[in-house]
């Protein structure tokens, strides 16, 4: 039986296996894949001591730290997670593992647009990753949907790239911060439209258009690329039955990180924090781990 | 033979090579990013537009599948 179950290999639960390393706590950390969702950026220029770093060079960094420590790694998935009297038992595809502490620090997927056309044409043009297969869009046009802080910065990174980008944005003005929007505004390769939704995207064996609905009625663009970044939905789908979530799906949490069931924690962007960023995942992470262990030093 | 087509940035062409690289399988590695041609061929083995693309003697996966990886390559 552990002291400690860690499920989640991005920022939030490797800053927990770092905290829960030094404290000495008898635990494992559960995981497909290790670096989390920061992996999937083009660059980062919001962690304090990086003025600008790579995602992916970021998260082999944290990932480095954490193996350092000699924490104990199982890559698989879980599936189930019940509690038994006082324990919690962790249901992965290979295992079932034991533990009187758990972290849920499973992040978010991306979340689809839900329109005609986007599911036959997912790796046919779709993407939900411009850092991965924005390269491939080098001198197209391609319309990146969503004018967030991910939507901004994929809209920048394939302004480097393709010849024409368009932000599709549902909202009157940008949400997105500032500084990405400034970079963009003046970007002769960009075209904001606002007030835009997909209604359709279209295409033969690869895409070809879409088609946005706006104010002043349908229009098509022709181009090669859908760039969508619309947010993230948490994945909950093996606590869903233990853990009390929020109507929007995140996972209620006190001060300490703890769920409502004594001795269960969650930390990062699976949590209802008001604000999904890097720093915040990282300090989740923090909680949570010296949370579990007082828990348990005060039993 | 084993090809993998990959961009620089792409977090998950990351994971699939150093999978290979760990388990001490040769590979072929296209950058697609600027290898036009191998950019045209990965699309039509695989009618993808997003990497990585694997092909492994003819198998084509799409992704980091990791366990049709280790089927086709009897990594246990």
């Amino acid at each position: 039986m552990y002291d400690l179950i860690i499920v989640g290999g991005g920022l939030a639960g490797i800053t927990a296996a770092i905290y829960a390393a030094r404290k000495e706590m008898n635990f494992i950390i559960i995981s497909p894949e290790f670096g989390g969702e920061i992996a999937n950026t083009p660059y980062v220029e919001n962690w304090p001591g990086e003025k600008h770093i790579g995602g992916m060079e970021l998260a082999q960094k944290y990932f480095e730290h954490m193996k350092s420590l000699n924490v104990n790694i199982v890559e698989d998935i879980v599936t189930e997670i019940k509690k038994e009297g006082e324990k919690f038992v962790v249901k992965t595809y290979e295992k079932t593992f034991e533990s009187k502490t758990v972290i849920w620090a499973t992040g978010s997927k991306y979340r689809e647009l839900k329109v005609p056309g986007e599911e036959k044409f997912k790796g046919r043009g779709v993407t939900y990753c411009s850092t991965c297969d924005g390269p491939l869009f080098k001198g197209k046009t391609v319309a990146v949907v969503g004018a967030g802080n991910n939507g901004l910065t994929s809209a920048i990174y394939m302004s480097e790239i393709a010849e024409k980008v368009y932000l599709i944005n549902k909202n009157p003005i940008i949400k997105g911060d500032a500084i990405l929007a400034e970079k963009l505004i003046n970007n002769k390769k960009v075209e904001i439209i606002h007030n835009a939704r997909i209604k359709e995207i279209r295409g033969e064996k690869l895409v070809t258009g879409i088609t946005i609905i706006t104010p002043e009625g349908e229009k098509n663009i022709n181009l090669q690329g859908v760039i969508v970044n619309v947010g993230y939905t948490p994945i909950t789908e093996p606590i869903k039955n233990l853990v009390h979530l929020d109507p929007s799906g995140y996972v209620s949490v006190d001060a300490k990180k703890m769920t409502h069931v004594p001795g269960f924690f969650a930390a990062g962007d699976v949590v209802n924090n008001p604000y999904k960023q890097l720093v915040i995942s990282a300090s989740d992470g923090c909680t949570a781990a010296l949370g579990a262990y007082d828990y348990l030093s005060s039993r | 033979m084993i090809t993998v087509y990959s961009t620089p940035t792409c977090p998950w062409c990351f994971r699939t090579k150093e999978f290979l690289k760990q388990n001490n399988i040769t590979f072929k590695d296209v950058d697609v990013s600027r290898d036009r041609a191998g950019a045209m061929e990965m699309i039509e083995k695989s009618g993808q537009m997003g990497v990585p693309v694997i092909d492994i003697n003819g198998e084509i996966i799409i992704g980091f599948d990791k366990e049709r990886i280790k089927d086709l390559l009897n990594i246990k």
